[in-house]
């Protein structure tokens, strides 16, 4: 039980506070039907290092740092850019074009420098089990200053995600909206992939909201409530199967909430046809 | 049409012996091979690189200017044991030179100079144990002895290719021989100190390295190669580290970087990266700055 503890701690920390942010932001990424938006500007952002790495920057430096944020900024302003009112093209599909080109045009970079090329694709998967509570603590530090900013524009957010037209007639200004969202989420991302790899992101980002939003999808604080709960108890289920049943740990939480929408599916439906 | 045809006839008389350049035109998969080819070989041939020396020799993404060098070929020299699996036989398929097809004469396979061939698997090898080499481990050039062994098997090779030249090949392996029995004499005393130590390693590939040096290897952070590890694994190691005094974890440059450094922390060790080939590290220029760095590495002293 100590090693337990020892081991799972931090891990188990940084997926609260992980699921805490993702468990709000999936709430809009759902309503808004850009389930892949998390994944595209991940990758974006990694473009944006390899392009650093290659005007000479080193891997973890600020200058690719800074590199990547930028890069993701501009995926941000790519992507609502492509809200579209053409019922034949779903945004999805600008989504993944984002995400292929993206990914294409790092491989490219990455063949034109020596070095680094491995440190890129480790961006984009993390290992939760090797967080330091330094790492909780600046991932916990960082999502409050967020956090603060996305309840500031909760009421513009939600009204758009849940409502784009009502919100136009308004007379809010959508893509600029969209862009304050897409740039808060993709900035959420780019850190969490590198803590926890992009199929953890995802999967604390869509599958807790998707659960509750079989049942009730308003997104207020009932909601939301149900959300953090799903998000725990997933994450902590998930950490003692890793330890006890010897798992890679990611991979085991990722799992986990699969089962979990699984049997709730099933639950639902035995209930219905009774 | 007069001043064509001498320009013509020009291009022929200067160009002629660039064309018929009777140099044996080698293709070696990885750098240590590229090395050892060259100083065999040494003008008597022209040494083409296919893995750069920063890269996972494990993966390599296929390009066509690779398929083209390899179309060139009259000697491809490879690693074998699997190493180059992942993109050799594709490259091979590309480039449609009968020359170096299995079987044929310039196809060489340099694991053929080993001796022992380190942690041939045992019963039936599946993925679960991740990337697993089923022929055994390939990061046999490690073993300075073995980079001895397949220069004096690349002699003999490219001294059948080229028959009016085989003695100066043999005389060159044997050159080179002589050269590094001295330096691995050296490399060899100068290491003993750290020999005592256990050591942690990031991925299996340092266990020839290991075998040549008398190194204790304690374990592998990534134990299962290409899959992160558990928990459990993680914190046994841990434990275990810590108990016996662990200084060093070992990582090659294209591993986890990231991970192997906080590894190294919670152990209480030191994180090195030693150049797992030519040219990984800047510092390692060649084959024999390779053993510099890696033995000066090792002995270094940690600061406690």
């Amino acid at each position: 039980m100590g090693g337990f503890a020892m081991m799972m701690a931090a891990p188990v920390a940084i997926a609260l506070v992980l699921v805490v942010m993702h468990g709000y932001l999936g709430g809009h990424v759902v309503r808004r039907g850009v389930i892949f938006v998390d994944i595209a500007l991940a990758q974006v952002a990694a473009f944006g290092v390899a392009v650093a790495l290659l005007c000479g920057a080193e891997v973890g430096s600020q200058t690719a740092w800074f590199s990547g944020l930028g890069a993701t900024f501009l995926g941000a302003l790519l992507i609502s850019a492509t809200r579209t009112r053409d019922e034949n093209i779903p945004q999805e599909a600008y989504i993944g074009i984002v995400y292929a080109v993206f990914s294409a045009a790092m491989i490219l970079v990455l063949t034109q420098i020596p070095h680094g090329g491995d440190e890129i694709r480790h961006l984009l998967v993390g290992s939760i089990l090797w967080v330091s509570w330094t790492d909780v603590l600046k991932t916990a530090v960082l999502y409050t200053v967020l956090g603060v900013i996305l309840w500031r524009f909760h009421g513009g957010l939600t009204l758009i995600s849940d409502d784009p037209d009502a919100a136009r007639k308004q007379g809010m200004h959508l893509a600029r909206w969209d862009f304050l969202f897409y740039a808060m989420l993709g900035t959420v991302v780019t850190s969490s992939v590198q803590i926890a790899g992009v199929l953890l992101v995802f999967t604390l980002l869509v599958v807790p909201t998707v659960m509750v939003c079989r049942r009730n999808c308003d997104g207020g604080l009932r909601h939301l409530g149900q959300v953090l709960a799903i998000g725990m108890v997933a994450v902590m289920l998930g950490a003692a199967a890793s330890w006890w049943l010897d798992l890679p740990t990611g991979a085991a939480i990722v799992c986990v909430f699969g089962l979990m929408l699984g049997l709730q599916a099933s639950v639902e439906s035995m209930v219905r046809r009774r | 049409m007069k001043t064509i045809l001498t320009a013509l006839a020009l291009i022929l008389v200067l160009g002629g012996p660039a064309l018929a350049d009777d140099r044996l035109e080698v293709v070696c998969t990885v750098t240590d091979l590229g090395w050892l080819a060259t100083e065999v070989g040494g003008d008597m041939v022209e040494v083409t690189v296919l893995c750069p020396g920063p890269r996972d020799p494990h993966f390599l993404p296929a390009k066509p200017s690779l398929a083209r060098k390899l179309g060139r070929a009259d000697l491809l020299c490879y690693t074998g044991l699997e190493l180059e699996v992942g993109w050799l036989p594709v490259l091979m398929d590309k480039a449609r030179n009968p020359r170096v097809r299995p079987g044929k004469p310039g196809d060489l396979d340099c694991s053929r100079a080993l001796e022992t061939i380190l942690e041939v698997p045992t019963g039936t090898v599946s993925r679960a144990q991740g990337d697993v080499h089923p022929q055994g481990n390939p990061h046999y050039l490690l073993d300075p002895r073995n980079g001895v062994r397949v220069a004096r098997l690349m002699a003999e090779r490219m001294a059948a290719l080229r028959p009016a030249q085989a003695a100066a090949f043999r005389r060159r392996a044997d050159d080179l021989a002589a050269a590094l029995a001295t330096r691995i004499a050296a490399w060899h005393e100068q290491a003993s100190s750290v020999a005592a130590h256990p050591l942690v390693i990031h991925t299996k590939q340092w266990e020839y390295l290991a075998d040549w040096l008398g190194l204790d290897l304690m374990g592998a952070v990534e134990n299962r190669p290409g899959i992160s590890p558990s928990p459990r694994h993680v914190d046994q190691l841990v434990d275990q580290a810590r108990s016996r005094g662990v200084h060093l974890l070992i990582a090659a440059p294209w591993n986890h970087l990231d991970v192997a450094r906080k590894a190294a922390d919670r152990m209480d060790a030191t994180l090195i990266i030693l150049p797992a080939a030519v040219q990984s590290l800047p510092t390692a220029t060649d084959y024999i700055t390779m053993f510099d760095v890696i033995v000066a590495e090792l002995t270094r002293p940690t600061g406690d």
